[in-house]
């Protein structure tokens, strides 16, 4: 099914796709997944292409449609290189909605141009973002930040980091909860790695800990920070949606390739009823999450940040990927088993996706919440 | 619920077992995982100690012991959580095609070395072009004289680069009807024209040395012929109960260790207030509750000798499906822990997901349920 995609929009996929299909080699995906290096290079490329950050152009609203459609096209020739692209820039709308004019040459330029490398770091308890304890109190024009942040993706990697933290001002008590960029080479931050992953291995994580860390007051990107944050989420949940789908439609296509080119029993086994069904359940789950996240992503390009479709998108998105993966490999056989097909890795991806934050159980929450709304 | 009665003496073999494991095995697991092999050296140890073919008898140098043995043997390697020291496929599956079809020659000569570990085996069946359509093989073996002349490729074998021998299944180009032209061969290592390929990058079983096997003009004596001539399909089919019911026992007991390890960690983190959690766990448990009195139902009827294929079929779709289940339930329990290899169902849920596929595919174990009950 093709969606109703603008001339420009068609051409983004199509740049998109050609970009993936020249670009990601096959056994340097396997080599950077068996290692957990992250794929530099092509991530250069990407950026140059204009391909990193598609949906942050300048205007006033975000064209989030733009980056479903890379996140997509990216995703399915490769689940690993694709994300990989993708991650640099978390945190990116942050700056872009809220930095001014400095904010925005110095911190997000550079992740558009892919010269840099962000990662927001807000986890602190894996169920939600409500348990902040990371603490900042400014004086004299400087912020000092002590607290822990975990599974920060890209620690390792990143040139900064947007931070999620309270912050106090000498003549105000209260604490805000806020935003404030890092720079990574600031005294008092420790990288702890977290180890092999079981997905997304071209991603590093690792929990981040600041102790006493003395920031520049003009780094603070937002004071009370939890409209903007709750928006913020929204879009992550879209691009994370993305990032599903593509790596459904990639595990999907390899399957169904095989399917028709596996010969048992005398026929191509995609002529078996049960083979067929299982492929009209892939395709039509991989439509009704594509339907789903374009909606949710037109929603916000028309400025309408609610979080009920994002969240749905999501959930929708990361259950048809591990579903479709499931079969995919169920579908290949031995083969799939084998990281030399791809789909192994895919349904690696498309597990840690659907783990880690916001997990399913913390999106079913957010569409409770506003689908049952107050109970009197 | 316990059906299997366990005696003193089992429990005294497992013991062993239980000390060997953690003291021989656990330590070792991760530098085995990124070998892609578990050192021979190993499997020797385990032959020194009994645990391989637990239940040879006595003349062919083994413990005289019975199927609980090997029951007990899938339930302390699932309980180190690795997959690599398939001993299973070496005692309960290979060596078996050996006992059942050998002649008192090819017993005496092999048998022993399986007992020590000197001599690992693996059974080739799968080719790139024959999975679930085993009489499509390709593999050939032609009478020349008084050998076998064998030519073709194996794949996805289990043990594929540490086998010493391997009881392989070739057809007779001549033959009309594919499921009569198919026999069984020992092949040992070292022959001339059978050659291992490397270990194959996979998303489990790290350390389990999967390989393909290739034979090119590769001459055996016609005494290695195993059983009889073109009777290999049969026998094939004979053995693959025990095949799949020692697949149900291993994937149960690690269904169990996976619910344990998540429920201490939930408690842990006090995260059993969730009443989702809760439930989840409860539905689990019923699961694996259910599926293991089933599963040691099998194991009571197999140990009767009852020809148990339809149940055995059932047991090994329901059992491996159930496994792949709860490591994606568990993981979704355990959140973002869980998307480090630090966690150990991160590597059962990898390892696991292999076992619905391989020893025949769940689609066709539907297949035999649906040919022999409801046709």
């Amino acid at each position: 099914m093709e969606l109703n995609l603008t001339r420009s929009q068609k051409e983004i996929q199509k740049a998109a796709t050609t970009f993936a299909k020249g670009e990601f080699d096959k056994d340097l995906a396997l080599n950077l997944d068996k290692k957990g290096r992250f794929p530099e290079e092509i991530w250069k490329k990407a950026a140059e292409l204009g391909l990193v950050g598609i949906h942050i152009d300048g205007d006033k609203e975000l064209s989030l449609v733009d980056s479903v459609i890379v996140a997509q096209s990216l995703c399915a020739v490769d689940s690993g290189i694709g994300s990989s692209i993708l991650s640099t820039t978390s945190g990116a709308e942050l700056l872009f909605m809220d930095g001014d004019e400095n904010f925005r040459s110095k911190y997000l330029v550079p992740l558009l141009t892919g010269d840099k490398v962000c990662s927001f770091a807000y986890l602190e308890s894996e169920k939600n973002l409500q348990s902040t304890n990371t603490r900042a109190y400014l004086q004299d024009g400087v912020v000092t930040l002590s607290g822990s942040k975990l599974y920060v993706v890209n620690a390792e990697i990143a040139d900064y980091f947007i931070i999620l933290c309270l912050i106090s001002l000498k003549e105000e008590p209260s604490e805000n909860l806020s935003l404030i960029v890092v720079d990574k080479n600031t005294d008092g931050i420790n990288i702890r790695p977290l180890g092999e992953k079981l997905g997304f291995r071209m991603n590093p994580v690792a929990n981040v800990d600041f102790s006493e860390a003395k920031i520049p007051a003009a780094n603070i990107l937002t004071f009370n920070c939890e409209s903007k944050l709750k928006k913020y989420l929204a879009i992550d949940h879209i691009l994370k949606a993305s990032v599903a789908i593509g790596i459904a439609k990639g595990a999907f296509l390899r399957a169904l390739e095989y399917t028709k080119l596996r010969k048992q029993f005398g026929t191509a086994i995609a002529g078996f009823q049960v083979t067929k069904h299982k492929i009209a359940d892939m395709d039509t789950q991989i439509q009704t999450a594509n339907l789903l996240t374009f909606q949710a992503a037109q929603n916000i390009e028309n400025g309408n940040y609610d979080d009920l479709p994002s969240a749905q998108a999501l959930l929708t998105a990361s259950k048809a990927a591990v579903y479709v993966c499931d079969e995919a490999v169920q579908l290949m056989g031995g083969y799939g088993y084998m990281a030399e097909y791809d789909v192994e890795r895919f349904y690696r991806d498309a597990k840690a996706l659907e783990i880690t934050y916001p997990s399913c159980s913390a999106l079913k929450d957010i569409i409770a919440n506003k689908v049952i709304g107050k109970i009197k | 619920m316990e059906i299997l009665k366990f005696s003193e003496e089992h429990l005294a073999f497992e013991k062993r077992l239980e000390a060997f494991i953690d003291f021989e095995v656990i330590p070792n697991i991760q530098k085995w995982e990124k070998d892609k092999i578990v050192p021979k050296s190993v499997w020797r140890q385990l032959g020194e100690n009994g645990f391989l073919c637990p239940n040879l008898p006595k003349k062919y140098g083994g413990t005289g012991g019975d199927f609980l043995h090997s029951v007990l043997v899938a339930k302390q390697l699932a309980r180190s959580n690795f997959n690599g020291l398939a001993t299973f496929i070496h005692s309960d599956i290979v060596v078996p095609y050996i006992e059942a079809y050998g002649t008192e020659k090819q017993l005496n000569k092999y048998l022993p070395g399986c007992v020590t570990g000197d001599i690992i085996t693996a059974v080739g069946m799968t080719e790139p072009d024959s999975g679930s359509d085993l009489a499509s093989m390709n593999t050939t073996a032609v009478e020349d004289g008084d050998s076998f002349v064998i030519n073709g490729t194996k794949t996805f074998i289990s043990n594929g680069v540490n086998c010493d021998l391997v009881v392989l299944a070739a057809i007779n180009p001549e033959g009309d009807n594919p499921h009569k032209a198919v026999s069984l061969f020992l092949v040992e290592d070292g022959t001339k024209g059978f050659t291992k390929g490397k270990p194959l990058e996979k998303m489990g079983w790290k350390s389990q040395d999967t390989a393909e096997l290739f034979f090119s003009d590769c001459r055996i004596p016609k005494e290695n012929l195993l059983g009889s001539q073109g009777n290999g399909f049969k026998m094939l089919m004979a053995k693959l109960q025990q095949e799949r019911l020692i697949c149900s026992v291993s994937a149960m007991y690690f269904c169990e260790n996976m619910l344990k390890w998540t429920v201490e960690y939930l408690k842990n983190k006090g995260a059993l207030n969730s009443q989702v959690a809760r439930f989840a766990l409860s539905e689990m448990g019923t699961e694996i509750t259910v599926g293991n009195v089933y599963m040691e139902k099998l194991v009571e009827e197999h140990m009767k000798k009852e020809s148990i294929i339809v149940e055995t079929s059932m047991g090994k779709y329901f059992t491996t499906d159930l496994v792949k289940r709860i490591s994606l339930r568990c993981l979704e329990l355990i959140g973002d822990f869980g998307s480090l290899e630090e966690c150990p169902v991160a590597r059962t849920f990898r390892d696991s997901r292999i076992t619905s596929i391989f020893a025949g595919t769940n689609e066709i174990m539907k297949e035999i349920i649906a040919k022999f009950s409801y046709s």
